[in-house]
């Protein structure tokens, strides 16, 4: 694809690296500014706009993997990493911001971070520039040292929008590059004017505040909204003249080929549909059967059985057999540490049955569904269609991202929560998280065992009683809670076809840091139920707790370890229901699931909990589960046999 | 010195001019009230909040938006504001005054 747009060479948008031309951006730094010796430079951090490809730049530059999604939001605290190409420097990337001021906690998070480095590259999407170089004058009228990436230049090529980065250089007195991050076309020549990055022209209004921009931009509203103004105005005179092509055309237009004009028209439309409230509905039906097809009916039920079945058979006697030989039956120590390492809950048996037997194949599968649904542009019209639910929650559209990424992993969501603006709907969320969500391992297990209540029935049933209570919490919650909640505004990003790589990249990432927090908990878990039994707790358990699972849930007494195991992990409580699967009714799965699902967070969620909202939220949070798990699990249990429709 | 507007005697509805050529006349309305399609102009935000918020998004006096949809029930409007698309809620958009062109 040729980047350099058909007008005159020196004042055109360039690709440098592989067009050849970076002249045109030095050239345009050298007459602009002129050159300076190059900075001592040891932190870098990306900076720029909500889904503009802060984190691709991540990517390309360190190597590392940081989550790339197409959805405002993605990225709510500061990964670090090293530069491949230069050791010594240290990148951060930061949350998408539209301006710092301290709105939202991603906005504080954002503002320390680039406040405390020697070089901002300033991330910036070629095709909604107008909005973004808010933040640009922003960081210049801060006096940070920049580097401004145009980035997405293909798709504004696409949708006939030409960039002037010559002008914009010239304008901005900062070194400015074209990029298309997805490609890596751009990154070397990025990196290369770091060390040249340079504070820009301030907005002429804002100079006698300069030195205090920051200050008042953050502390004093009145200033903040006199200061916003000023720039706003200030960028409304240049603006037009870095969209503005060669003399005489229509500004910010290039001939558009058939085919792009068909594919925005399409992507356009594809956007519209999904936010009619019908077709959205629909849509979003569809989106949860085919989740139940892939996750219930191919992974839990196929992939599942064959990979457990295969560990059971083969794997697990052969294990048996080594620990056999390694403690025989002569040795003293066979009777302690047999049954701990190859028993019922052995710890070389049952732990790796569940985590690679059970859980891989359900993790993955549903990481692979939900990276398709973020990298499509989905999760932001669907935002937008549950806002007027939401809002009667005392959330707005937007807290559906985290509720959304909640069923991947809820240690993950709580810490997205951060993109709502208020503390009340931050507490709302975490609560709504940390008790009616389950996460992808506890899915998997339930959708397994749904098929055992009834299949899409079962299914139904328990959606509408986790949906009451999801409103029902919601509700209270908004009422009681002081303080009032923020209205929507959110940026739609275009429907895009997912990239493979990215998918494949974000599944794999996603699963492994699921599987590593998961594996030693699992352990845990399983040395302790051992030993429990070992030493004849869990018969005494059984014994103690067995009479009032009875006489409360209706379920077998066995159901009371079942429990004890869930204390630890939700989803390891939900496998050993999945293990005594066979003994039980299509009511007492229901009620066991409903019950697990609303059980205590894992200790990983609790922990970040504890750590994002404090300690007393994250303790009412653990106690308001063990109440209302076990209330619903009796009232569903009644329910259901006062009226048998399973 | 401004002129004072004369108060319309008819509805809108029973003005011939109106229908003959309604594009060339401009209504002011709530955001809210805009339907989709209609093209606007932002006449006034009127809460500092919105103010602040809008500006982050490019939004402020004079610029131009297009409505795409509108939401029942009190549900987000989806603006189209350059090459940025918009969802923006009811309480925000219940700040704003526009003209529809």
């Amino acid at each position: 694809m040729d980047f350099a747009f058909s007008s005159t060479a020196a004042s055109t948008a360039t690709l440098p690296d592989e067009c050849c031309s970076s002249e045109a951006v030095y050239n345009n730094c050298s007459t602009s500014t002129g050159f300076s010796s190059p900075l001592v430079v040891n932190t870098v951090a990306l900076a720029g706009n909500p889904n503009v490809g802060k984190s691709v730049f991540f990517n390309g530059f360190t190597g590392v993997y940081a989550e790339v999604s197409n959805f405002p939001g993605t990225t709510v605290s500061v990964s670090k990493g090293q530069f491949a190409q230069f050791k010594t420097w240290q990148l951060l990337d930061t949350p998408g911001v539209y301006g710092l001021s301290g709105l939202s906690e991603e906005e504080q998070v954002a503002e320390n971070a680039l406040c405390s480095v020697d070089v901002v590259v300033n991330v910036v999407s070629a095709v909604t520039l107008e909005r973004d170089l808010f933040l640009t004058q922003q960081l210049v009228d801060w006096g940070l040292p920049l580097v401004i990436a145009v980035n997405q230049l293909d798709e504004a090529e696409a949708k006939g929008i030409k960039v002037n980065l010559s002008v914009l250089a010239e304008r901005l007195q900062v070194p400015v590059v074209g990029c298309v991050a997805t490609q890596g076309k751009g990154f070397t020549t990025v990196q290369q004017q770091i060390p040249f990055a340079k504070k820009g022209r301030i907005t002429p209004e804002l100079l006698s505040d300069a030195t205090q921009l920051r200050h008042l931009e953050t502390t004093d509203k009145t200033a903040q909204l006199r200061i916003y103004g000023q720039r706003r105005l200030y960028l409304k005179q240049w603006i037009p003249t870095i969209l503005q092509t060669t003399a005489g055309t229509e500004a910010a237009t290039i001939p558009l080929t058939v085919l792009n004009r068909w594919l925005n028209t399409a992507r356009q439309q594809a956007g519209l549909l999904l936010l009619n409230p019908w077709i959205g509905t629909f849509a979003l039906i569809g989106a949860l059967l085919l989740l139940y097809q892939l996750i219930g009916v191919w992974v839990a039920g196929d992939l599942v059985d064959l990979m457990e079945g295969l560990l059971q058979h083969y794997v697990e006697p052969t294990i048996a057999g080594w620990v056999g030989l390694a403690l025989p039956k002569t040795s003293p120590l066979h009777g302690i540490l047999y049954p701990v390492l190859a028993g019922e809950f052995g710890l070389l048996t049952m732990t790796p049955r569940y985590i690679l037997g059970v859980l891989a194949p359900l993790v993955f599968g549903f990481n692979l569904y939900l990276s398709l649904l973020e990298d499509c542009g989905y999760l932001p019209r669907l935002a937008t269609l549950s806002d007027s639910v939401l809002r009667r929650i005392g959330l707005n559209g937007r807290a559906i991202i985290p509720l959304i990424l909640g069923l991947g992993c809820v240690t993950m969501a709580t810490i997205s929560t951060r993109v709502l603006t208020s503390q009340r709907e931050r507490i709302i969320a975490n609560t709504l998280l940390g008790i009616t969500i389950p996460c992808s391992a506890q899915l998997g297990v339930i959708m397994g065992m749904m098929a055992l209540a009834g299949g899409l029935k079962g299914w139904l049933v328990y959606m509408i009683f986790l949906t009451s209570l999801f409103l029902g919490i919601g509700t209270v919650l908004n009422k009681v809670l002081p303080g009032y909640s923020t209205g929507l505004v959110m940026d739609l990003p275009p429907i895009r076809f997912p990239r493979p790589i990215n998918i494949a990249k974000k599944t794999w990432n996603r699963s492994i840091n699921f599987l590593k927090e998961a594996t030693p908990l699992f352990v845990l878990g399983a040395l302790v139920v051992s030993v429990a039994q070992l030493t004849g707790f869990l018969g005494w358990v059984q014994l103690a707790l067995g009479d009032v699972v009875k006489a409360v849930l209706h379920l077998p007494a066995q159901a009371a370890v079942a429990f004890v195991m869930g204390t630890v992990r939700r989803d390891f409580g939900l496998a050993g229901f999945y293990a005594m699967k066979d003994s039980l009714t299509p009511i007492q799965v229901l009620t066991s699931l409903l019950v697990m699902t609303l059980f205590v967070p894992c200790l990983a969620s609790a922990t970040v909990m504890w750590k994002e909202r404090g300690w007393k939220e994250g303790a009412g949070v653990l106690v308001l589960s063990w109440v209302l798990a076990f209330s619903v699990g009796a009232v569903a249990c009644r329910l259901l046999e006062w009226f048998p429709i399973l | 010195m401004m002129m004072a507007t004369a108060q319309p005697l008819l509805p809108d509805w029973l003005n011939p001019l109106k229908l003959v050529a309604p594009a060339a006349f401009t209504k002011k309305c709530c955001l809210t009230n805009a339907c989709p399609n209609d093209a606007c102009v932002i006449d006034c935000v009127h809460s500092p909040e919105a103010q602040l918020v809008l500006l982050r998004f490019g939004l402020s006096v004079g610029d131009s938006l297009k409505v795409l949809a509108k939401l029942p029930a009190g549900g987000p409007m989806v603006l189209q504001c350059g090459q940025v698309e918009l969802a923006l809620g009811e309480q925000y958009a219940n700040e704003i005054t526009v003209s529809v062109v």
